[in-house]
């Protein structure tokens, strides 16, 4: 039984989660409070295995108290906040507090999305539940990492392009590996982030703070060049295209894959078509097994295949099935990631 | 999950609270931020006024309500720009944030009950995107060179400073709404909150149900050990009774005989004794919990008191007057339900005051006094009275003024005028009928004339009071008491029937003997205990039951009964006693019934009504009533009043003729004005007519021309009962002489026979 800490200062919010929430046999409501000073007494008395968090609360808000909590008495935290202006870049602050991942404020019922947001709110409610705090503590480096040195260790090195496959966990986990890698890296990178609709440029905005490369969302026929980071926008496929010796984004609203819009899958399927042995895949945290298919095709084209190793993931769902299926060369934990990168980029003429 | 019905009826419940709360923050923010300028409006924390209008918008959206989503959004955004100096604050703005929410509030009534509101959402998002970036509204940033700066303690002195260009220092005491502070100290100091549940007012009335019926078993447990005395004196004067009348021979039967009841009275008596602190124990917790839950319901004065700022605000900007309005004591708490008996007495008052009491500025500059009026209410502890003072210093009223509207509405004659003091002549300002307007448009639902304030008041066991100078001011001093109390019921027995009589409205009970009775013109009058003459009355009379007359010998039972104006001394079959009364009040469908407010148990559980002092006081004044007594009924005296309808629709007609009709009015119905108006010129005696608008023929406009320039019939009253309800055409039918106008939508008995008794 998951013992959960609701904090919410809308009435009618805390009403809705507690309907989702509450529902599940596996989950128990053990408390609702209004605001931080609520929250930090109540996750004192009561334990919860696991918080919801809101970021705007009258008396105390949500990031001190997150950061209270985390430097107390770590309790897994997930903040349920808004995906508009202020509150939106606010919100990924949680996560360098220690909250372990931004979701969205429950739709209406009536919503087409509904079902959706409601299983994506109870998945990673599971999920976090059972993140070993103590463990991730150690690995989210706290203080700014060193921007590493720029030589590639073998002159052989081929490779063109770098594509990111994260879910839950991934956003920590690219703050890592983006902010250590040097401005002047040589390859682009493409990623697809699972992510709720309207936080991914947060995120981006968020990510753009700490790192040396230029951080975009990506958009249709973009040429890919060195320096510059792409996200898959929301509700779009993300796909590499080559035309003569460049690449460029592709964006499709075709179907989802494996449930997702974007998927990791599309991205690998086509950097697997069309960069044969020239990508570099980097499988990251998250839950499911998106992903993992498309980098055995990644695999099979001979390109460079990396999974985040169990140690360093918050949720270890998405590169344990990329290794079971046999399609990882190199597993790594995420601080290593950057240097890995660093030595296999090509060299700049 | 699948859609969840009652899910979502539990969400909107809480919705509604929560939007009314938030409604309410952001208005008094910005009726805050309405009286700063510039530079000040920088650093005023507008952080709750945000996070109001954020959370409006997040829950919404978690209920669907989509539309109120998208106002909320745009409010937001002007909102954002006002307190960071973007947009100029001015009146309009204000205007327009507040319209607003008004709108919001609209949606969701309209989503509440199912209906659609009736304004056009699209051009509502529109107009105010426009706002956002119309140059109307957007700051200067110029050199502003003087700026006018109120300091918040009100002493009304004006500091003129100059400031340089008020964006750049401004930037740097621009509160940023960042929350990320280096150190997680609260945004807010909470202030020593006592922890707070949010408690349905439904869920307090549930448990109040169930301890006022705990209440009643109270009630009759007590009963119970009364009766067990009873049962045990019994026994003890039986077992005496028994001893004296069985002769000494039969000894032993006799001794065995006394002895059993001997015993079964000590039985008895030990019963009694046992169960007897069991009946305080009991009293004790059920008064105990009666008084919790009342604490329960108490609310903070301010809270209540919050829609106030915006509606004196409103009034005072359409009258285009300057008021300063101050509310003092508003932590002073008192019980939900007695607010609501005393929110329209002071929503009333306020208006008077706003309407009638201010003066405009030129005025009052006229006047020497100074251009903006004030107006304030004051609450005070007094011992167990609360006491409301609203004062104003306005006009003042006008003592000459008042005595010309009694003598004008027969309310007294110059003599009787001549003998009342001043304040007894201010006190017919709050009888029924006396209208400070001349002319009365469309009841709104809230009452004419002051009346009301007390007939409110009444019921919550307060009462009110009036001091006025002329041109000086006005003060209305409302006193009532801090806690509802257990009704007191003074129990009486009329015919065969036992009712109650709630103690607030009895002044005195007596026996009389019958020769204490005068007969003055056929009135009976008795003396109360101020040796001041009331009319007196046979209750059963009053109540349209048969009358048994009293006995010639013997002592007279009467019952006086006051409702703080006047007294009435009420002839019953016998007096039971006090009783705690625990007064259930009518549910629907028994929505009104004649004379009673409530049902109340006695002790052994049988139900008797609780009477209603106002309707009763009300029933005695109203023409002559004559003693119909059991053997000979003679018919009433009472001068009917004829009574003319006009109106083409059969079912309006139906329905005021029925209404009529029930109060003892003669009916006559027309159904265009041309064959109004030839009856009217046939037979011109008639005490009023009700005339529609729209009629063929000859139009309601037409005729009450018609019959106010004609001298026969010039002086009857005319009420304009009418579908069309524009300003201009309820202007109209002022204008050519109607005393009121009722707009069909609002037409029922209550608005009705509320103004035909001001007018006839």
């Amino acid at each position: 039984m998951i013992k959960v800490l609701i904090v919410e200062d809308s009435a009618v919010i805390r009403m809705l989660l507690t309907a989702i929430i509450g529902k599940e046999k596996d989950l128990q409501i053990i408390g609702e409070a209004k605001n931080g000073h609520e929250a930090i007494a109540m996750a004192e008395a009561l334990k919860p295995d696991l918080i919801t968090m809101d970021i705007r609360m009258p008396v105390m808000d949500g990031i001190s108290t997150i950061k209270h909590i985390m430097s107390h008495q770590p309790i897994p935290i997930i903040v349920i906040s808004s995906n508009v202006n202020d509150e939106l870049q606010i919100s990924f602050n949680a996560i360098d507090e220690g909250a372990l991942a931004v979701l969205e404020k429950p739709c209406a019922m009536t919503a087409s999305n509904f079902d959706a947001m409601r299983q994506e709110l109870l998945g990673t409610i599971r999920a976090m539940a059972e993140v070993k705090l103590i463990k991730r503590r150690i690995v989210i480096p706290t203080i700014t990492p060193v921007i590493l040195e720029t030589t590639p260790a073998s002159e052989d090195n081929n490779y063109k392009l770098v594509v990111i496959g994260s879910s839950t966990g991934g956003p920590q986990a690219l703050k890592s590996m983006l902010s250590s890698l040097p401005g002047n890296f040589s390859l682009p990178i493409v990623i697809t982030q699972h992510i709720s609709i309207g936080f991914v440029e947060g995120l981006v905005a968020w990510l753009n703070n700490v790192s040396a490369l230029q951080i975009k969302i990506a958009e249709q026929d973009e040429l890919l060049q060195a320096g510059y980071v792409y996200f898959a926008p929301d509700s779009m496929q993300c796909e590499v295209a080559k035309k003569g010796s460049h690449f460029y984004i592709n964006l499709a609203d075709d179907e989802a894959s494996n449930g997702f819009m974007p998927s990791v899958s599309r991205l690998f399927y086509s950097a697997a078509q069309q960069c044969e042995q020239q990508a570099i895949a980097i499988m990251l945290s998250g839950m499911g097994a998106d992903g993992a298919d498309g980098m055995l095709a990644m695999h099979q084209k001979n390109c460079r295949t990396i999974a985040q190793d169990e140690q360093s993931c918050i949720v270890y769902g998405m590169p344990k099935s990329a290794i079971d299926l046999n399609a990882v060369d190199v597993i790594l934990p995420i601080d290593e990631m950057s240097q890995y990168l660093v030595n296999h980029q090509h060299r700049l003429n | 999950m699948a859609f969840d019905e009652e899910l979502m009826q539990q969400l909107m419940v809480v919705f509604e609270d929560e939007l009314a709360e938030q409604i309410q923050l952001i208005t008094m923010h910005l009726l805050a931020l309405e009286k700063l300028e510039g530079a000040e409006i920088a650093t005023y924390n507008a952080d709750e006024m945000l996070r109001a209008a954020h959370t409006i918008k997040g829950s919404a959206k978690g209920i669907g309500l989509n539309d109120i989503v998208d106002v909320t959004h745009q409010l937001e955004s002007i909102m954002g720009a006002l307190v960071t100096n973007k947009l100029n604050k001015s009146e309009q703005l204000i205007n327009i944030l507040l319209n607003a929410l008004d709108r919001i509030q609209d949606i969701f009534n309209a989503e509440k009950n199912k209906k659609s509101y009736d304004f056009n959402l699209k051009n509502l998002l529109e107009d105010l995107e426009a706002t956002l970036n119309n140059d109307f509204f957007k700051a200067e940033y110029q050199h502003k060179v003087k700026i006018d700066i109120i300091k918040p303690d009100l002493s009304n002195s004006v500091d003129e400073k100059e400031l340089a260009i008020p964006s750049l220092n401004a930037a740097d005491k621009y509160k940023v709404d960042n929350v990320l502070a280096d150190n997680p100290k609260p945004t807010e100091a909470p202030e020593e909150q006592e922890a707070s549940y949010t408690v349905l007012a439904e869920d307090i009335s549930d448990i109040s149900i169930i301890s006022e019926d705990l209440h009643i078993s109270k009630l009759q447990f007590t009963q119970l050990l009364t009766e067990l005395r009873h049962l045990s004196n019994g026994l003890s004067s039986l077992s005496r009774d028994v001893n004296e009348s069985i002769g000494n021979d039969d000894v032993k039967n006799k001794q065995a005989i006394n002895s059993t009841l001997l015993k079964l009275s000590n039985d008895a008596k030990a019963m009694y004794h046992r169960r007897r602190p069991l009946g305080l124990y009991l009293n004790q917790q059920v008064n105990l919990l009666g008084d919790s839950l009342n604490k329960l319901r108490l609310v903070k004065f301010d809270t209540l008191l919050m829609p106030l700022y915006r509606i004196v605000r409103d009034l005072s900007n359409q009258q285009g007057k300057q008021i300063e309005f101050v509310i003092d004591g508003k932590d002073i708490k008192i019980d939900r339900y007695v607010y609501q008996y005393l929110n329209i007495p002071l929503l009333h008052i306020v208006n008077n005051a706003i309407d009638h009491g201010i003066e405009n500025s030129t005025e009052r500059a006229e006047k020497g006094k100074n251009l903006k009026a004030r107006l304030s209410i004051t609450i005070i502890k007094r011992g167990y009275n609360i006491i409301i003072y609203v004062k104003d210093d306005g006009r003042g009223i006008d003592l000459d003024k008042v005595k010309q509207k009694i003598l004008s509405k027969n309310f007294a004659t110059s003599d009787e005028l001549a003998l009342l003091s001043d304040k007894e002549v201010m006190n017919f300002i709050f009888k029924a009928g006396f209208s400070s307007a001349d002319i009365v448009t469309t009841v709104s639902g809230r009452g004419v004339g002051l009346d009301i304030v007390r007939s409110n008041l009444r019921k919550i066991k307060g009462s009110v009071e009036l001091k006025s100078t002329l041109n000086k001011g006005t003060e209305f001093i409302m006193t009532l008491p801090a806690t509802l109390s257990s009704e007191q019921g003074i129990l009486v027995k009329v015919n065969e029937a036992i009712l109650a009589f709630p103690s607030y409205g009895v002044d005195w009970v007596k026996e009389f003997p019958n020769h204490y009775i005068k007969v003055i013109n056929g009135k009976k009058v008795v003396l109360d205990k101020y040796k001041q003459p009331v009319s007196a009355f046979y209750l059963a009379e009053l109540l349209n039951q048969p009358t048994k007359e009293a006995s010639a010998d013997g002592l007279i039972p009467m019952v006086f009964i006051s409702n703080g104006l006047r007294t009435i001394a009420l002839i019953v079959s016998d007096i039971f006693g006090e009783q705690e009364l625990i007064i259930k009040a009518f549910q629907y469908p028994l929505i009104k019934v004649p004379y009673a407010i409530g049902m109340s148990s006695m002790a052994d559980g049988h139900l008797m009504p609780v009477l209603n002092i106002e309707e009763l006081i009300e029933k005695s004044e109203q023409a002559n009533i004559t003693t119909t007594f059991i053997e000979n009924k003679s018919a009433d005296k009472q001068t009917v009043k004829k009574v003319l309808i006009v109106d083409d629709s059969v079912t309006t007609r139906t329905l005021e003729e029925n209404i009529l009709k029930r109060q003892g009015f003669e009916v006559s119905s027309f159904v265009n004005g041309l064959e109004a108006w030839n009856a009217l010129q046939t037979n011109p005696q008639y005490d009023l007519i009700i005339s529609d608008i729209e009629m063929p023929l000859m139009n309601g406009f037409e005729l009450v021309e018609k019959i106010k320039t004609n001298a026969t019939t010039a002086s009857i009253p005319v009420i304009i009962v009418s579908s069309l309800n524009s300003e201009q055409d309820k202007m109209q039918g002022v204008k050519l002489g109607a005393s009121a106008y009722i707009t069909k939508d609002m037409l029922n008995t209550d608005v009705l026979l509320t103004m035909i008794k001001q007018l006839i």
